[in-house]
């Protein structure tokens, strides 16, 4: 397929350059079948250009040096030039250094993954955005390096003429480009002058014109897969994958984990670390409506005796989890798993009898608890949820 | 040849007009200056909500169209015909065409400033980003814009110099498409004074309104600009134009595949697949003309970069043509479907824009001001030193500005994808907004910077100016054109349409005017783009009036109304939205940032009483919470005159109320508004039910729920 073949080539891009990183790349595109990690994609190409640019200012920079040297040998007293000049190999082989020091900085990323930003293991993700930091601030330092070699080499003109020469010898650039040089310039100066304003005629550069004609190639193919032979997915197809994937997802860690209670499992909880989780929960989530202390506002007290829907564990986890849109309580199962609803239903049970600060009135029906088991109450009190 | 037969004549003398450009050099300046503070304001608030100053005028959603209006109409606006109108006289070797249209182009365009500022403050807004401005200003705007035209074409038609260079074409190109844009964008119904609703309706109104939006950028923003920089790059250097051939082909590739992109705004919405595909693959190809631009302008300085290093002109020259680079490129990345997935909605996108604002509008600006204001002064700049000063302080805000708008949006929209493995969304979205504040911040640090480095350029032009001795009517001497022109015979073919100016706004016309007409036509004739849904009403008068107070206090700069088919916007928002829930939605309101989270789905989600609370003073509701204060919508009382002229706009838009509802609209006003107010009673609230809140939380409840989703809130059994 289109896309796996992007991953493999990426993969063995990624290998090159860090061992760990294809793991990360294969265990994406493992997780999600077909799919790959646009995150991971994003910075990993990130690291590639800015290896790239390095690699260009260093090119730059070494020939810049040779200048420096043949200047140093021949002024046998320009003493401040080569204080000058030592100083810029000290901060050279500094940045060296540092640049020797991602390599073990990658490697320290293998640890074992404990949670995952965007699909990339954490470590491999800070690993990989210091590694980005690093190189943004070897492209600051040589970019600082060359323009301080640069004002060097201004200080005397005949090296300055030595330094356009290598500019000169750029004819890699000119001939990429397909740009007449500078001394033929003259054969293709058209006769235009608009006040003074001339006009060449350089032939088109060939990456630009071919990189043209491969954009306009991508968008008939585009244009083909989605709309002409329906190989790529539409939106809506999309988005259907997506769902089922996830709650495949979903499906499967809740199974394998202790974190699968509904209504009719739930059970109090009294351990105090879950209840202050659960109060944790409540404070963030329910004290806009309820207040902090459960006294009530917008929504009602949940302090007092009196319920609405239902006072028992079983009902307050239902009215948590489904809502009651009707009455501007909304549905949190989505945003709470199914354990954190059932810390704060449980919390909520230690609210009773408590004394808040501003109480709001009673609403609702006294509620009784029937059993201390609870077992019973969801019957009791509460018809289908929902209606 | 064509000299020869010029030789014998005698040469015209005449003046060039420097005064109408030195005005608009004096109002780019002025009005860059403001809109940078409008800009900062705007930053700071997201940082300290305090800053709103709980007063109508000074709030976010005010503010921040008077920075966006004053930096492109304002600053960019006058920008482009300084340089209009210092290159286009030396480019045709005329006067321009009339003393009395420049003059009344001049004021005419500070009047709709000033009125745009005052009118978007006071509230006054069509809601569709960009084209803010309501009717009256509208007409003006056309008005002023034609006069420009005028002036332009009087000027080339009187020509001295038989071919028009590629600026002109640029010039000539963004005239024509701006009116085009402008008009069918700006088509509205009045229902009073200063009020009108969209003639269109929801995904239309969508299309229509980002098709103009994404070609102001590229011919308000852009041509325009590649026009100066073919005049000003190449006179700065003082070397040949890279490329002739290349100048051609960018050009007309250019303007014709620009038109198509505006879908790519819009991709994942309700705007159908087919539409967004175009958007999305006439942004790649758009990719290289794009570039054809920066490569003619950079490639101008071959042999001239020593300059480079001397010249703070061609440095900002360098730099804005380099962003101009940077932001063309990222653009198209930006239109890849599983790119703007991750980046729409986000900070992502303020800081691509701001790549092309700062970077290559702003410097572009600084470069033609540092060139032009000591040549019409007849001076040397007042300070070198000090424009390089600018030069590493603007540099370095437009990083402070970019680089943590770049890394907040992608970080906000990781965060809000993200899924705990029980299937639940990690983050609630005031989470993430807490995290984006450092970052805020830093943004507005670096528009200090920028600012301050426009200050610094401020200091030294008008030290310059001082200095200088002013050259308001300036000489000028050439040979006037023969009648009958002999062609070179071995030039090239588009020499033909360079001598016929009337023929090239013909041609760019249709060019331009292709890629809209397939992509609109379809959209408004074709039914099954826009499936009607049966249980989609209109709104009521209540909710309409309310509607109307959501638009004019920008709440659409800050929310979204736009759930997209992803399973992190479905279960963060509710069900994604569908195009037939739009047809009554003059304008539509999807907005394009999620400062604050999506409202598509807000209706029924909380009480009346927790929108009360929420709209009076949200951090109480939402600790954290950046969003300001409403405390006039708790004052004001509804406009409840204004109710039957409302309702008949909307009929003569199609919306199907029932004849003669206009005179009962407002008894069910009232009787819907008391029940709001009843409801608000019922949580002790007391409040009038003819206060604007009451028309708002209304309105809140009512977005999102005409169709009846299968209850997302069933038990599973």
């Amino acid at each position: 397929m289109h896309l796996h073949k992007k991953a493999v080539v990426f993969s063995a891009i990624g290998a090159m350059l860090l061992p760990q990183l294809s793991l990360a790349a294969t265990t994406a595109s493992d997780d999600k079948g077909t799919g790959y990690n646009t995150t991971l994609v994003c910075l990993v190409s990130l690291v590639l250009i800015l290896l790239f640019v390095i690699g260009m200012l260093t090119n730059t920079l070494r020939q810049l040096t040779f200048v420096v040297r043949e200047k140093n040998r021949k002024e046998k007293q320009g003493s401040s030039i080569a204080a000058k000049a030592t100083m810029l190999l000290l901060l050279l082989l500094t940045s060296a250094t540092s640049f020797a020091a991602t390599e073990p900085a990658a490697e320290a990323a293998v640890a074992p993954k404990v949670t995952s930003i965007s699909g990339i293991p954490v470590n491999d993700f800070y690993a990989l955005v210091g590694l980005i930091a690093l190189e943004l601030v070897i492209v600051f330092a040589l970019t600082i390096i060359i323009n301080i070699l640069l004002r060097v080499i201004r200080d005397v003109p005949e090296l300055q003429a030595k330094a356009r020469a290598i500019a000169k010898k750029n004819w890699f650039w000119d001939k990429f480009n397909s740009a007449a040089s500078i001394e033929k310039e003259k054969d293709i100066l058209l006769d235009h002058n608009y006040d003074g304003i001339m006009e060449l005629d350089n032939a088109l550069p060939p990456w630009w014109i071919y990189g043209f004609y491969i954009t306009i190639l991508v968008g008939i193919v585009y244009i083909y897969r989605f709309h002409v032979s329906h190989d790529g997915q539409s939106q809506l197809e999309e988005y259907t994958t997506e769902m089922v994937q996830g709650e495949a997802d979903k499906a499967a860690y809740l199974a394998k984990s202790a974190n699968n209670v509904d209504e009719a499992t739930v059970t109090l909880l009294t351990d105090p670390a879950a209840i202050a989780a659960g109060r944790e929960t409540f404070v963030k989530n329910c004290a806009p409506c309820h207040l902090a202390d459960g006294g009530g506002t917008v929504g009602p007290n949940l302090t007092d005796e009196y319920w609405i829907h239902g006072g028992g564990l079983k009902d307050i986890f239902k009215s948590i989890k489904y809502g009651w849109q009707d009455k501007g309580m909304k549905s949190w199962k989505d945003d709470l798993s199914p354990k954190q609803i059932q810390e704060v239903s449980s919390f909520i049970k230690t609210l009773k009898g408590t004394h808040p600060l501003t109480p709001k009135a009673p609403q609702g029906e006294l509620y009784i608890e029937t059993t201390p088991k609870e077992t019973k109450d969801s019957a009791a009190v509460q018809p289908v949820a929902g209606k | 040849m064509e000299l020869d037969a010029n030789v014998s004549l005698q040469n015209d003398k005449f003046f060039y007009d420097n005064k109408t450009v030195k005005w608009f050099a004096y109002a780019t300046i002025i009005w860059g200056v403001v809109g940078m503070l409008a800009g900062i304001l705007a930053a700071f608030q997201l940082v300290f909500p305090v800053l709103n100053l709980n007063m109508a005028a000074t709030s976010f959603g005010r503010v921040r169209p008077v920075h966006t209006n004053a930096i492109i109409f304002a600053f960019v606006g006058n920008g482009i015909f300084m340089g209009v109108y210092y290159s286009l006289q030396r480019l045709c070797k005329a006067r321009m065409f009339s003393d009395k249209l420049s003059k009344f182009h001049f004021w005419g365009w500070q009047s709709i400033i000033v009125l745009a500022a005052i009118t978007l403050l006071a509230g006054y807004t069509t809601g569709k980003e960009y084209a803010e401005l309501e009717w009256p200003i509208d007409i003006l705007i056309a008005l002023v814009w034609v006069a420009f035209g005028w002036n332009m074409f009087g000027t080339i038609l009187k020509r001295r110099e038989r071919h028009l260079y590629v600026a002109i074409w640029f010039y000539i190109a963004t005239f024509v498409t701006v009116a085009m844009l402008h008009i069918v964008n700006s088509i509205e119904i009045p229902f009073s004074f200063m009020k009108s609703y969209s003639w269109y309706a929801g995904v239309q109104d969508a299309l229509v309104q980002w098709w103009y939006g994404h070609n102001a950028v590229a011919f308000f923003l852009t041509t325009p600009y590649l026009g100066l920089m073919y005049y000003f790059m190449p006179k700065a250097a003082n070397r040949p134009v890279y490329s002739y051939r290349l100048s051609i082909i960018h050009f007309w590739a250019l303007i014709f595949l620009y038109i198509w992109a505006g879908p790519h705004h819009l991709l994942y919405t309700a705007l159908p697949d087919w539409a967004q595909s175009l958007g999305t693959v006439f942004s790649i190809m758009l990719l290289a003309p794009s570039w054809g631009g920066m490569l003619n302008g950079l490639f101008t300085l071959r042999g001239a970069w020593d300059k480079v290093r001397e010249d703070p002109v061609l440095k900002f020259m360098v730099v804005a043509v380099t962003a101009y680079g940077m932001a063309t490129f990222e653009g198209p990345m930006l239109s890849l479907k599983s790119v703007n997935a991750i980046s729409h909605f986000t900070d992502w996108t303020i800081a691509h824009v701001h790549v092309g604002a700062l970077g290559w509008n702003g410097f572009l600006t600084f470069g033609i001001l540092y060139y032009l204001i000591p040549k019409i002064f007849r001076t040397k700049l007042y300070s070198v030193k000090l424009a390089n000063r600018h030069f590493w302080i603007g540099t370095l805000g437009i990083v402070f500005y970019v680089v943590p708008m770049y890394w907040a949006g992608f970080m906000q929209s990781l965060a809000w994808k993200e899924f705990t493995p029980e299937g639940t969304l990690k983050y609630q979205f005031l989470d993430t907004v807490k995290q984006m504040q450092p970052f805020y911040a830093m943004r507005g640090v670096g528009g200090v910077l920028f600012l301050f480095g426009a200050l610094i350029m401020c200091y030294n032009l008008y030290k310059t100016v001082k200095a200088g001795d002013v050259l308001n009517e300036e000489p000028a001497e050439a040979a006037p054109l023969t009648k009958v022109y002999e062609a070179h015979s071995t030039q090239h073919w588009h020499r033909w349409i360079e001598r016929r100016p009337i023929q090239m706004l013909v041609f760019s016309l249709v060019l331009v005017a292709i890629g809209g007409m397939i992509e609109m036509i379809p959209t408004f004739m074709v039914k099954s783009n826009i499936p009607t849904i049966a249980s989609v009403k209109p709104y009521t008068p209540l909710e309409l009036q309310g509607r109307d107070i959501y638009i004019r206090e920008g709440c659409y700069l800050c929310h979204s109304q736009m759930i997209r088919p992803f399973r992190s916007e479905v279960v963060r928002y509710g069900e994604y939205s569908k195009a037939g829930e739009f047809v009554y939605d003059h304008p539509f309101q999807w907005g394009s940032k999620r400062t604050g989270p999506d409202l598509a789905r807000i209706g029924g989600k909380y009480p009346d009483s927790w929108h009360f609370n929420h709209m009076y003073e949200p951090g109480s509701i939402s600790p954290g919470t950046i969003m300001p204060n409403y405390p006039w919508l708790f004052k004001n009382s509804l406009d409840t005159a204004i109710t039957g002229a409302k309702i008949r706009a909307m009929i003569t838009l199609g919306v199907p109320y029932a004849a003669g509802y206009d005179r009962v609209a407002n008894d069910e006003l009232m009787k819907q508004a008391n029940g709001i107010a009843a409801n608000l009673a019922k949580d002790k609230i007391t409040i009038k039910s003819d206060k604007e809140i009451i028309a708002l939380i209304a309105y809140l409840q009512r977005v999102g729920t005409d169709i009846k989703l299968e209850q997302k809130v069933t038990p599973n059994k």
